[in-house]
């Protein structure tokens, strides 16, 4: 908090001048915040056109020749890969975590403008060694997002020349930049809050952020440690995961390692980036929910102290991703339980989220379809979850499509209708315009019911037996001719939803140029991040004085004349909410409430 | 809080304390999660102990100690109020000397790999040679990242930097250490001895 007045006296005069250190080499956290979204947007563009290949094979097998085997567990891997790591957890914590925290909590900039810069570039630097990875000799890993050693490093699984490595080496960066992103995120929500802003006023979507960082930090490393020790077992032959192997009717000088032990650091890394993901998705639902119900977030207490406890328990059930590769009944018994405890808060969640829709004054802007949207598809793929989440019922289904269901649900669709719905409700902030409101429509709905009609299926799929990963099912007498026609009817469907996506990627570019002036605050929200001079917010975020605190961010639904909310930074004596209705803002002038 | 009362204390060390804090979390989560993959991979049948540690060992660790002590020196000096003139003549040369016996450690860590592979512990001959390797490769880079910081420090002269880099320094002999013990001392008898006294 001290931070704050040692910046404050270089108010804003001290924001860089010429294009390059404005938008290129610039310390803003806003400008990083777009920086880290469009980065990771474009490679999520990719990832996504991946998958569209993919299911022009699934869907119209051998019709497509440069679709091969090697090729299609490349172009899976990598869209695995794209999209969990380079997509969700860059676009949460870098984009949507750079973007609100400072603003949310009314600070000026992240504690540590230059590093929060270095983690951008180090980003993107991962980026770059990954794309590179389809243009080395023998093409990108195929060895599944996973990347399971002993298949991952040995002779047939495409990719095995450079892409392994390059995959180890793109990982290990990110991890770097994935780090200093953080320490800045956590620090400055420890220390960077303005007066009043105490933890439990935060909005949620900052929490969400904050405590999905900390399982970042804490995760991260497993799988540091696992890409280092395979990188070795790769290059230097050592032993950590490679068992005695003869491979071409050779052996390998391998012996005695252990693959059990990669999946264990592997899923200790890889639960809670589960919840990396949804935890910040959680967030900016609760926010988007009570801003456009105009109704105070249902229990926000009970929904922090639900985000602190799914976030610990997520390090406590890795391994009920490994039931199908054996383990002491009892310690299936035990993380079949704590998995089905983690239903619990995430229920609650489920549960507040619909008591704040409960008789509030609902309305279907863009990100309140999107946020509505959220709570239908992450409840589906949480019902999914609890199939999974027991041993008996996991065996049988774990190798189908059934899985391939769930999760897209739950940690695809989901958190991306949230990513939508965030970008949507920020976007007049961030460009100082407004989208365009039919077609970001028309986005919504092509890939809210799109998402259905190419996941819901699969379950279906799932269940009659249809084992997930293979690159062909022609032969195969347990599986129907019907299904093959199901397959067909997903594909097309997912092209349509894909090429849906560019209305997304048009109407964000085209309406930050053309777009109609959106104001300071068109959805007439309570929290901090509506409530700067500018809007846009310039470098420095408030002008001369930071803004005070007097309340929590959800006081909406008290009609009192033309304004129905209360902005955080109203002091109780202000808050009399008669006649003229001034208040400050940061800026120490009085600014008239927007309608 | 004790810090505001320090002379040199400036707004931010509040802040650089915490998010070093929240670093020597994330690093010692990252050694954690070696040791314990360490203790699982010794399960396995083909695992060697390594053997008594050579000299060289013994002597990083009295090197990275006395790199340590020269840190905490150089701390107490720019936190002393006020600044006396023997003191800023003080303050740089325990900065120096620290920094030289961080180097020391670094070439003496070196000496040891190549001590170890004399004695035929090669990095792919075992599995406990290659957690040797990598970790104490590992702990290394950790100790060139402090100096790099260290150098950016060394141009400021800012008292609190210096505290701080004693406290990472003090941190990396405290990881050192537990490394040390863990790769020497860790036998998969003790190990089975560990897990079966909390039966």
């Amino acid at each position: 908090m001290a931070y704050g007045g040692a910046h404050g006296e270089h108010g804003q005069e001290h924001g860089p001048q010429s294009f390059w250190t404005k938008y290129v080499w610039s310390q803003d956290h806003k400008v990083i915040a777009v920086q880290y979204a469009v980065t990771a947007i474009l490679v999520g563009l990719v990832a996504l056109v991946l998958s569209d290949l993919m299911r022009l094979q699934l869907g119209f097998p051998g019709k497509f020749e440069f679709i091969n085997a090697n090729r299609y567990y490349q172009f899976m891997t990598m869209h695995g890969m794209i999209m969990v790591i380079y997509l969700l957890t860059a676009l949460f914590l870098g984009g949507f975590g750079n973007y609100l925290i400072p603003l949310m909590l009314g600070a000026r900039d992240m504690v540590f403008p230059f590093l929060n810069m270095l983690s951008y570039w180090v980003y993107l630097l991962a980026v770059l060694i990954l794309m590179a990875s389809f243009f080395v000799p023998g093409g990108p890993t195929g060895a599944g997002w996973t990347l399971y050693p002993p298949q991952a490093i040995l002779p047939g699984t495409p990719g095995v020349e450079w892409g392994i490595v390059v995959m180890l080496i793109s990982l290990v960066v990110f991890i770097v930049a994935a780090t200093m992103g953080g320490l800045n995120y956590v620090t400055t929500v420890l220390q960077a809050r303005t007066r009043g802003m105490t933890l439990m006023r935060m909005p949620l979507t900052v929490w969400g952020i904050f405590v999905a960082t900390i399982l970042a930090l804490l995760a991260f490393p497993a799988l540091f440690v696992s890409g280092v020790m395979m990188m070795l077992d790769k290059t230097l032959g050592t032993s950590f995961f490679m068992p005695a192997v003869v491979s071409m009717g050779q052996h390998l000088g391998h012996a005695g390692g252990s693959p059990l032990l990669f999946q264990h650091l592997f899923w200790f890394f890889g639960h809670p980036e589960v919840y990396i993901v949804a935890l910040p998705a959680f967030g900016i639902i609760s926010d988007l929910i009570s801003v456009h119900a105009r109704k105070c977030i249902f229990g926000y207490r009970m929904m922090v102290w639900a985000i602190v406890i799914i976030g610990g328990l997520s390090f406590v059930v890795w391994a009920h991703h490994m039931y199908v590769s054996g383990m002491h009944p009892y310690f299936g018994f035990f993380f079949a339980t704590t998995t089905l405890i983690i239903a619990v808060p995430t229920a609650l969640k489920v549960y507040n989220w619909t008591l704040t829709l409960w008789r509030g004054d609902i309305h279907l802007t863009v990100p309140m379809l999107f946020a509505i949207g959220f709570i239908s598809t992450f409840l589906i793929g949480g019902l999914t979850g609890l199939f999974l989440g027991n041993v008996s019922v996991d065996i049988p289904l774990s190798n189908t499509y059934f899985v391939v269901a769930h999760f897209h649900m739950v940690m695809g669709v989901s958190p991306v209708l949230a990513v939508f719905g965030g970008i949507y409700h920020w976007y007049p902030k961030i460009t100082g315009r407004m989208f365009n409101e039919a077609m970001a429509r028309f986005h919504f709905w092509g890939s809210f019911i799109g998402a259905y009609l190419i996941f819901f299926p699969m379950h279906y799929l799932g269940v009659l037996g249809m084992p997930r990963r293979y690159y062909a099912y022609e032969g195969y007498s347990f599986i129907p001719a019907s299904a093959q026609a199901l397959n067909e009817y997903i594909s097309i469907v997912a092209i349509i939803v894909g090429v849906i996506q560019l209305a997304f990627v048009l109407n964000m570019a085209w309406s930050a140029f053309y777009g109609p002036k959106a104001g300071p605050n068109p959805w007439r929200a309570a929290s901090l991040e509506w409530l700067t001079p500018q809007s846009p917010p310039v470098h420095g975020n408030w002008g001369a004085e930071l803004p005070v605190v007097y309340r929590g961010a959800y006081d909406y639904g008290k009609q009192d004349g033309d304004s129905d909310y209360v902005p955080q930074n109203v002091g109780p004596e202000q808050d009399d909410r008669a006649g003229a209705h001034h208040q400050h803002s940061g800026a120490g002038r009085p600014v008239e409430v927007p309608k | 809080m004790s810090t505001m009362a320090m002379p040199l204390a400036s707004p931010a060390l509040q802040v650089r304390r915490t998010g070093l804090w929240v670093f020597m979390g994330v690093v010692t989560m990252l050694f954690l999660l070696f040791s314990i993959a360490f203790m699982m991979r010794m399960a396995a049948d083909d695992w060697r102990v390594l053997p008594e540690p050579p000299w060289q060992l013994w002597a990083s660790t009295a090197l990275l100690c006395a790199s340590s002590l020269a840190w905490g020196a150089a701390a107490r000096g720019s936190m002393a109020a006020p600044v006396t003139r023997a003191a800023d003549h003080a303050i740089p040369a325990a900065m120096s000397a620290a920094m030289l016996l961080s180097l020391a450690f670094i070439g003496m860590q070196l000496w040891g790999w190549q001590a170890m592979a004399a004695m035929h512990y090669a990095l792919a001959a075992n599995p406990a040679n290659s957690f040797f390797y990598m970790i104490t490769g590992l702990h290394g880079l950790h100790v060139l990242g402090g100096l790099l910081v260290a150098c950016l420090v060394w141009r400021r002269r800012d008292g609190a930097a210096i505290s701080l880099c004693a406290r990472y320094w003090h941190f990396l002999l405290g990881v050192w250490l537990a490394m040390y013990g863990l790769l020497f001392l860790m036998t998969p008898e003790r190990f089975d001895a560990i897990c079966s006294s909390f039966k």
